[in-house]
């Protein structure tokens, strides 16, 4: 495979989102920072509720109304920072220059439109296309996703395909305008697994041919080692760790991520037990002091109770270094 | 031991169900006695509904001793019941047409808010419907009636009053559940606008319970402006409405029957048949049975 990386597309600082629930004020999303190179897979990584959807929600200004907001950092893309940009110039960014594929394909095409019109409604509101040639585009996305037949295809409606064929579109409308940024939210989890890497396949053709960026969340490791450049680790709504995938997947130095590696099963490995992590990850209300991983860590120690690590480098600074947030990090040995 | 009561479902059920499957029956007594004669009635009406001879007051109808010059007899006036009848469709249905469109553009348009935009416009909105629902119809007729005079527009505007709230909460319920869907989501990714989505891709999908909705309340409206014309304050005499005619049989219905009978069974028919082709269409139209 080859791929060119090029420069930063985007760049994600100290971002912090609040969610307004029944249970309190708390911080969905708290501090996060990364950055996306063109042409780069970005893979985010967690359990559920540790703030991945609505890390992604908060770059494209769609968190649920009215709990969520944003309450700092900055998304810069293109030279300006998208948290101070109004709805309306958000709106043009969105599905434009940055475009979104959802979890699960079975909902998300309208079932009462045809797949024609929701592919061209996406050109529609981008591009200035008279509509007769909309219909030619919309045929062209679908073909770019392998959907067979696509002229009579786009007369069908969401009913009439399989999960797989749904997925396809959606990427075909989320690709339709050319955006530079994919963000795919766990896109495979609702398809089997020979549908899954067939639609992991065409994701890496198009980011080959076209050097689209890709945000890519999900809690497949698997997943993140075929596709990715880079991995951010994400618990209770902070990036524990984060860098380049062969050396995270080679040098895991959080602790949990060191957990979540061994919980993945192997082909070389024989083991009676998979691994699993004691306890569950901590209600965002009710955090726990200092590090949040702590109560789950079998490396705690006393300074974890005292504050919450900063991010330490474990190897290399700036561009493509290698962080995790821990204080064993200090330690020469770990 | 107990008795144990019948699970087989009466008669008045069973045949209920057994109109349910043929839609055919309804639309028909529909179009014959509703659509049609308020279309045609210029055409099909043998007399002037509301000029009557004196002396052929009270005639009763056919294989009662009358003729068939007045098919379905006279009222005290001497005007032709028949007509009356034919021309009184056309009253009851343009009031149910446009008090149902009035009442559904604004019900469905505030349901469709409430229900997208959730905080305290949804608050306040469903407070009014609380509030709606609660006032009783009649006596907000009253009152209108009573300010500006029985008129069609007052009837349209107690009508729009009484439906709409049943639209805005209908209507926001199912926007609730629809402003969740992954589609809706996957708009808004694609820099759709909240306008956009909501006449795009939330009103198609609401637009079943819509029409299902409006059909079921054809028959009440009617009722609704019966029972207001029968008060004296629907529209005002001589219009025929089928309302008014019932009310001015009611001192004669020992002597000559027919004057309220018929417009009742006017009113009773077409309420059936409307509820008939409501629960018909409410059923093809689920969306639960529909896709799949």
């Amino acid at each position: 495979m080859t791929k060119t990386i090029g420069d930063t597309i985007l760049r994600v600082e100290d971002l912090q989102t609040e969610l307004r629930t029944k249970m309190g004020v708390f911080k969905a999303v708290d501090g996060v920072s990364f950055t996306l190179r063109q042409g780069e897979t970005l893979g985010i990584v967690g359990e559920s509720g540790s703030g991945k959807s609505m890390t992604a929600l908060s770059l494209l200004g769609v968190l649920p109304k009215p709990a969520g907001k944003i309450v700092g950092g900055r998304v810069m893309f293109d030279g300006q920072d998208l948290l101070t940009k109004s709805e309306q110039q958000m709106r043009r960014i969105r599905g434009g220059s940055i475009s979104m594929v959802l979890q699960d394909p079975q909902t998300s095409l309208n079932p009462v439109y045809t797949i024609g019109s929701q592919v061209t409604e996406a050109i529609a509101l981008h591009r200035d296309v008279p509509r007769r040639s909309r219909i030619g585009r919309a045929i062209d996305a679908l073909r770019e996703v392998h959907v067979a037949a696509p002229e009579q295809r786009v007369k069908d409606y969401p009913h009439q395909m399989s999960g797989g064929m749904k997925q396809r579109v959606s990427g075909a409308i989320a690709i339709s305008c050319e955006p530079k940024i994919l963000i795919a939210d766990e896109p495979t989890t609702a398809l089997d697994v020979t549908i899954q890497s067939q639609y992991l396949r065409l994701l890496r053709e198009i980011q080959d041919r076209s050097g689209l960026s890709v945000i890519f969340i999900t809690h497949d490791f698997g997943i993140v080692a075929n596709m990715c450049d880079s991995v951010a680790v994400m618990y209770a709504g902070r990036v524990v760790e984060y860098g380049p995938v062969r050396d995270l997947f080679n040098n895991p130095r959080h602790p949990y991520t060191r957990a979540l590696l061994n919980s993945v099963p192997t082909m070389d490995r024989r083991v009676e037990r998979l691994y699993s992590i004691p306890g569950q990850p901590p209600a965002l209300w009710d955090l726990p002091k200092g590090c949040h991983f702590l109560p789950r860590c079998p490396f705690a120690e006393q300074r974890c109770e005292t504050a919450y690590p900063p991010d330490i480098a474990a190897v290399g600074l700036g561009a493509g270094a290698h962080t995790a947030r821990c204080w064993k990090l200090e330690d020469p040995t770990w | 031991m107990a008795v144990i009561e019948s699970a087989e479902p009466n008669a008045f059920r069973r045949m209920w169900r057994w109109l349910r499957g043929y839609p055919l029956i309804p639309i028909f007594v529909l179009l014959v006695l509703l659509v049609f004669p308020a279309i045609f009635a210029d055409v099909l009406a043998p007399h002037d509904p509301t000029q009557g001879a004196i002396r052929n007051r009270r005639q009763p109808p056919i294989f009662f001793g009358g003729t068939w010059e007045y098919p379905l007899g006279t009222d005290r006036l001497g005007r032709d019941i028949l007509s009356r009848i034919m021309y009184g469709a056309r009253v009851s249905l343009s009031i149910s047409l446009v008090g149902i469109f009035v009442g559904g553009l604004i019900g469905v348009t505030l349901g469709m808010l409430a229900g997208y935009f959730r905080g305290w416009l949804d608050a306040v909105i469903m407070r009014l419907v609380e509030i709606s629902l609660a006032l009783p119809a009649i006596l907000l007729a009253l009152v209108l009636a009573a300010a500006t005079g029985p008129s069609f527009q007052t009837i349209i505007v107690v009508v729009a009053f009484v439906l709409w709230a049943l639209y805005a909460r209908q209507v926001r319920g199912e926007v609730l559940s629809i402003r969740e869907r992954d589609y809706v989501a996957r708009a808004r990714v694609a820099g759709a606008s909240e306008l956009w989505i909501m006449v795009r891709h939330i009103l198609p999908n609401v637009a079943n319970t819509i029409i299902v909705l409006a059909t079921l309340q054809v028959g009440s409206v009617i009722i609704l402006e019966a029972t207001l014309s029968f008060l004296g304050l629907g529209v005002p005499r001589p219009t025929p409405a089928w309302g008014l005619m019932v009310a001015d049989g009611r001192q004669l219905i020992v002597s000559a029957w027919w004057i309220s009978f018929f417009p009742g069974l006017a009113i009773t028919l077409t309420v059936f048949s409307l509820n008939l082709l409501g629960d018909w269409l409410r059923d093809r139209l689920d969306p639960r049975l529909a896709q799949v």
